[in-house]
């Protein structure tokens, strides 16, 4: 791969003026594991190849056009004379089989990287529920055999470095699919069915991911990341989001509790907030128990600052038309509090 | 009534001045209104089918450039994504279905006849009807759209996000029964076509001789009638789920969304291949024309055509390697998918060699017809591509995928069209089309097209899916996107000029010759424009180039004879011709002009508007009324015996 | 020996030809179509049935001597219409006379038991996949049994009107290729609703 890429970078360059590779998270030409290599391998072979029958067709036709350009023989008539026979047919004699050779020999390449990519090179430890919602995607973390190490989040997926993990995907609604590039082909999330795929980061990193499959109105806002970490932090970071959320110590939080469970617990579950009679366990919504762990808000699409936060919690409709979070009718002071809490769940 | 007798020998003649008078006035229609909307010449309907479809693609065109200015750069919100949502299902259904196919009958109604040596196509009142039902099939696929209630789920329409509970509007209900509505036309169609070529040849054009352009759109509508059912069911069945509660689709109920997806790409691809073949056999008609020499390995092309056909019918679910099929099936069908670009590989090699070995004559037309050679090889490749299971886990659903179908639709059905309209320009309507702006319009649209279209492969492979409405900047997708929008600018300027040149050229073009490309086919022997009746005569064909024949020294074998033969000149005669030796072997009476195909296409429009609107006694008094219509149109006509003659 | 078709001296018919007419081929090319139809309705039974986790027909066997029956009287009409159209080319309009009469309440009493049936089931055609694949499939089938008899209608007033003799009988031919078609589909439809659910073990 890195071989390769060290040809065709300056090629690449030359196609993406002022693009570094670096700065192309969705690209599937240069991957990170083990389900995405070999088929950017195969997408390079088979691209090289179609590029060169591409050049010899064209320089065929552009060839046999300046050919005829010389002066041809008339009859009696002053008709131009007509060619006859099937003097043009070793094009087809010569070019079928070779086609064929070429053909078949893709083939092959396509079954083998099927074969090598339909099953992870091992067993995988860790399996995911990954169910898509319009236009969101909800992630349940299972430890067979430990009930209580189950958890939920959303929209962002943690995941050790060389471990291969296995991702059952489920659908709340439409269908969606699931794809991040660099790590692993698409897989189309469908109701009714439960797939399976598995992918495997290399590297330590932060991945780009996005549903391919038209879902609706939004389906342009629905994207999430891999955050590939070492197996240790790994494991730390799902220690912690086993936590229940900590009681908010300063006055606005606090208060931002208070309108969090009036305005907000009906959709979204905070583990841990409320009390005996009121509880936030909403379902509708992403689980918000360790929201500021999150990079992104919104599924992938604004940056979780105290800005985009409050005005996605004001008015989340201007941000992402059509999506299921209302419009909220809060006073600025509850707006404040709301988010003052909610910058709290670390 | 005129007792006419059963048996006739006809007499073999010279056409004379008062002959061809009797024949003109004999076929000509009625004047003014009544002869608009009771006519049914095939070079009318082949002319309303060009033109109807030209519009729907300029149509489609105008979404399409909306979308682009929308796209030009990142966060862009010049238009609603539910807007964007609808212009970019409106502009799939309108190019897929509403263009492609029909401009495609355009041409094969105008032209079969005159390419057959006959006078009509085998059914002139289903031919007809099959355009009314065409035009307003489009109607109401369009009223939608400006109502705000436009489909605005995609071409293909998956459920259950089409289903009623995540859509309830009408839009889906409305693309739903129009796209029914529409397949009636499109099966009609096939019918006529397949039975014109198996009944109504000139005498002698045996199975041998038939033209390649025939093969091409033969193979389309045979493909098409057993494609067509398919998705028509499908739709039904979403139309029942939606209005009534069905369970066609519906997980709950023991239904499945997978079932939509493959009854829709079992009509989906065969649907590809009957817009591409016919466009491609248009390439294989024209192009030796203009490189004077027959297409190398014609019989060869015929085969590979029929070929692909058949496998087409068997790729279906390479739309669907991503859904979580078998790895055994997905292999079975990438094999297929890699098998079927061997035929495609025949056609180019042989417009390759034809080139080659030609005298190529540099036309705005044969201009046409290069490019769509190298066109199709990049659509083939890309799409070859696409049918690498593990490749296409990646590639499926991103901006590679549009480029493809862009290269695969643009390239190879619009460009060899616009080269089939300034090839045949002259005959259709005895004019020549201007060459001067023919070469601006050539290079504007092949720079446009592939500055606007080849960049979509690169956005793709950078991971852009298809389908969204806008995207964030730092993604690497930026500077595709504008080099794409500048593209379609460029390319929709190429289009203007085509535009402006068939119009310039109709009202002040060169008059046309008989044959001014020095072509091979029977059409060329007819004046431009052709008289009503076509041929005066009835040729006589004796090989696949009658207008060759001396020159290329084949008519040692067999000499097509035009200038004298059976005179068929009682009412509306045509020969019909056994399917293998094109003996004739009936004289067909045919229809003349006739109200049934409207009133009938009025009636099935009625239907429709009243499932829509849920009116039911409207959809119920149109089906009563088709009784009596069709009463009127079947009657046997008094003098002859043909009760179930088309 | 001259090429076929370059020697056109001898007497054609006119007009009318029987199997030579478009028409006929008009009709086999509509009936191909049609197949195709039903193949396809007839996948997406036996797709759904594929993914069902219930054993269908959920309800219960269905009742098999009203099918049987039908069977019957569908055969009994096929062969009337083969001895009508046999006729007819022979010129003995008494056949031709009682294939279609016969053909025609054959077609209606079909289309009255499949009513009848419909009212005796115990699902709708909302209560789930199947019921509405049975619906679909034997409603489409009525649907065109309904155009059946009214061609025979149309094709008994034409003959009563003389239109129909021996040199002008396509109508009869395509009607019969169009009614053992709906014949055809109905053996489909009851393979597939009435027989299977006996001998399949689940």
């Amino acid at each position: 791969m890195k071989r390769r890429l060290s040809i065709l970078l300056p090629i690449a360059a030359l196609l993406l003026p002022g693009a570094a590779w670096a700065d192309l998270p969705m690209t599937y030409l240069i991957t990170d594991g083990p389900a995405a290599n070999p088929l950017a391998h195969l997408g390079w072979g088979l691209a090289g190849l179609s590029v060169f029958v591409l050049l010899f067709i064209a320089f065929a036709v552009l060839i046999g056009i300046w050919r005829g350009r010389k002066n041809w023989p008339t009859d009696a008539a002053g008709r131009p004379k007509l060619m006859r026979g099937a003097n043009g047919m070793p094009w087809l004699a010569i070019g079928l089989p070779v086609s064929i050779v070429l053909l078949f020999g893709s083939a092959v390449w396509t079954f083998f990287t099927l074969a090598h990519v339909s099953k992870p090179p091992q067993d995988p430890a860790i399996t995911l529920d990954v169910t898509a919602h319009q236009w969101w995607w909800e992630v349940q973390y299972r430890h067979y055999g430990q009930k209580q190490r189950t958890f939920v989040t959303a929209n962002a997926i943690h995941v050790p470095v060389g471990q291969p993990v296995r991702v059952r995907l489920i659908s709340a609604d439409v269908i969606h699919s699931f794809w991040a590039p660099q790590l692993f082909g698409k897989m189309d999330v469908i109701p009714g069915q439960t797939n399976i795929t598995w992918f495997q980061a290399n590297k330590a990193g932060v991945y780009r991911g996005q549903c391919t499959e038209f879902c609706g109105l939004q389906h342009a806002h629905m994207a999430f990341h891999v955050i590939a970490q070492p197996p240790a932090q790994f494991h730390q970071w799902w220690t912690h989001q086993l936590a229940d959320a900590k009681q908010p110590v300063s006055p606005a939080a606090q208060h931002g509790e208070k309108v969090f469970l009036h305005h907000c617990a009906v959709c979204h579950t905070v583990r841990g907030a409320g009390g005996p009679d009121i509880l936030a366990m909403g379902k509708m919504g992403p689980d918000l128990t360790h929201l500021m762990s999150r990079k992104y808000i919104g599924a992938g699409i604004l940056p979780n600052t105290t800005g985009y936060l409050a005005a996605w919690v004001e008015n989340a409709q201007h941000l992402k038309p059509g999506v299921d979070m209302p419009t909220m009718d809060l006073t600025n002071r509850q707006l404040l509090d709301v988010v003052a809490y909610l910058q709290t769940l670390n | 009534m005129a007792e006419i007798p059963t048996y006739r020998t006809p007499e073999i003649i010279r056409p004379d001045e008062s002959y061809l008078e009797k024949l003109e006035k004999m076929w000509s229609d009625k004047p003014g209104l009544i002869g608009f909307f009771s006519t049914v010449d095939h070079k009318k309907i082949g002319r309303r089918y060009l033109v109807t479809s030209f519009i729907f693609l300029l149509v489609g065109g105008l979404e399409a450039l909306i979308m682009r200015i929308q796209l030009f750069q990142p966060n862009e919100h010049i238009i609603s994504a539910h807007l964007y949502n609808e212009l970019f299902s409106m502009h799939g259904i309108t190019m897929i279905f509403l263009y492609a196919m029909p401009v495609l009958s355009g041409f094969g109604n105008y032209l079969w006849p005159l390419i057959l040596g006959q006078r009509d196509m085998a059914f002139p009142r289903v031919n007809m009807f099959t355009y009314w039902v065409f035009l307003l099939s489009g109607i109401f696929l369009y009223i939608g759209l400006p109502t705000g209630n436009g489909t605005d789920v995609g071409w293909f329409n998956y459920v259950p996000l089409a289903g009623s509970e995540y859509n309830p509007g009408p839009g889906v209900d409305i693309y739903a029964l129009g796209i029914i509505f529409f397949w009636i036309s499109i099966a009609a169609g096939s019918v006529v076509f397949i039975a014109t070529m198996m009944r109504a040849r000139a005498p002698g054009m045996s199975i041998s001789r038939i033209p390649i352009m025939i093969w091409g759109t033969l193979t389309a509508n045979v493909g098409l009638l057993f494609a067509v059912p398919s998705v028509l069911l499908v739709f039904l069945e979403l139309w029942l789920d939606r209005r009534f509660g069905t369970d066609f689709f519906d997980v709950a109920a023991g239904g499945h969304p997978m079932l939509w997806q493959h009854l829709f790409w079992i009509f989906g691809h065969p649907w590809v291949y009957a817009i591409v073949l016919p466009a491609m056999s248009i390439v294989s008609q024209c192009l030796p024309a203009h490189c004077r020499r027959p297409l190398v390995g014609q019989h060869w092309v015929i085969l590979a055509t029929i070929l692909t056909m058949v496998l087409g019918f068997g790729v279906w679910v390479h739309h669907m390697f991503a859904t979580g099929l078998p790895v055994i099936a997905m292999g079975f069908f990438s094999a297929a998918s890699f098998i079927i670009v061997i035929p495609s590989a025949v056609s180019v090699f042989a417009w390759v060699a034809t080139i080659w070995t030609g005298r190529p004559i540099f036309t705005t037309a044969f201009k046409f017809f290069a490019a769509e050679i190298i066109l199709f090889v990049i659509g083939g490749v890309s799409g070859f591509m696409t049918a690498a299971v593990p490749l296409d886990w990646e590639l499926t659903d991103t901006y590679f995928v549009v480029a493809h179908i862009h290269y695969v639709l643009i390239g190879i059905n619009v460009f060899a069209v616009i080269g089939g309209i300034y090839h045949w320009f002259p005959k259709f309507s005895g004019k020549m089309m201007s060459e001067r702006l023919g070469w601006w319009n050539f290079w504007l649209m092949f720079i446009g097209f592939n500055v606007g279209f080849f960049p979509m492969h690169i956005t793709g492979l950078l991971g852009m899916p298809r389908r969204v409405y806008t995207y964030p900047a730092g993604l690497g997708w930026t500077w595709s996107n504008m080099v794409t929008t500048i593209g379609a600018f460029i390319f929709a300027i190429g289009v203007g000029v085509f535009v402006f040149n068939v119009v310039r050229s109709l009202k002040a073009g060169a008059k046309a010759p008989a044959n001014p490309w020095d072509a091979d086919t029977l059409e060329w022997t007819t004046s431009s424009p052709p008289p009503h009746y076509n041929f005066g005569v009835i040729p006589r064909v004796g090989s696949m180039h009658p207008l060759w024949e001396e020159r290329l020294r084949m008519d040692e074998t067999g000499k097509t004879i035009l200038d004298e033969g059976p005179a068929l000149d009682e009412e509306h005669e045509m020969f019909g011709t056994t399917i293998m030796d094109g003996d004739p072997d009936v004289i067909l009476k045919e229809p003349g002009h006739s109200f049934a195909p409207i009133i009938m296409a009025l009636l099935l429009a009625g239907m429709f508007i009243g499932m829509l609107l849920e009116w039911w006694w409207i959809s119920g008094a149109a089906v009563i009324a088709m009784i009596p219509a069709m009463l009127y149109w079947f009657w046997p006509s008094p003098e002859v015996g043909r009760a179930a003659e088309g | 020996m001259a090429e076929p078709g370059l020697i056109v001296d001898r007497p054609l018919p006119v007009g009318t030809a029987g199997r030579r007419n478009p028409g006929w081929w008009g009709v086999v090319l509509l009936i191909a179509s049609e197949g195709a139809l039903f193949a396809y309705l007839f996948f997406s039974f036996y797709y759904l049935q594929s993914m069902a986790d219930n054993v269908w027909p959920p309800s219960g066997k269905p009742p098999l001597p009203y099918a049987l029956g039908t069977t019957g009287a569908f055969f009994v009409s096929g062969f009337l219409m083969w001895f009508a159209e046999r006729g007819i080319r022979r010129d003995i309009k008494w056949r031709l006379w009682l294939g279609l009469s016969v053909s025609a309440l054959i077609g209606i009493s079909y289309v009255l038991l499949q009513l009848v049936d419909w009212s005796n089931e115990p699902f709708a055609f909302n209560s789930g996949a199947y019921s509405s694949l049975f619906y679909t499939i034997t409603g489409l089938h009525m649907v065109h049994a309904i155009v059946g008899v009214l061609g025979f209608l149309a094709i008994l007033m034409w003959s009563a009107m003389g239109y129909v003799t021996k040199d002008r009988h396509v109508a009869v031919t395509v009607m019969a290729l169009y009614w053992y078609f709906i014949i055809v589909v109905w053996i489909g439809i009851m393979a597939t609703f009435y027989i299977l659910p006996y001998v399949t073990p689940r």
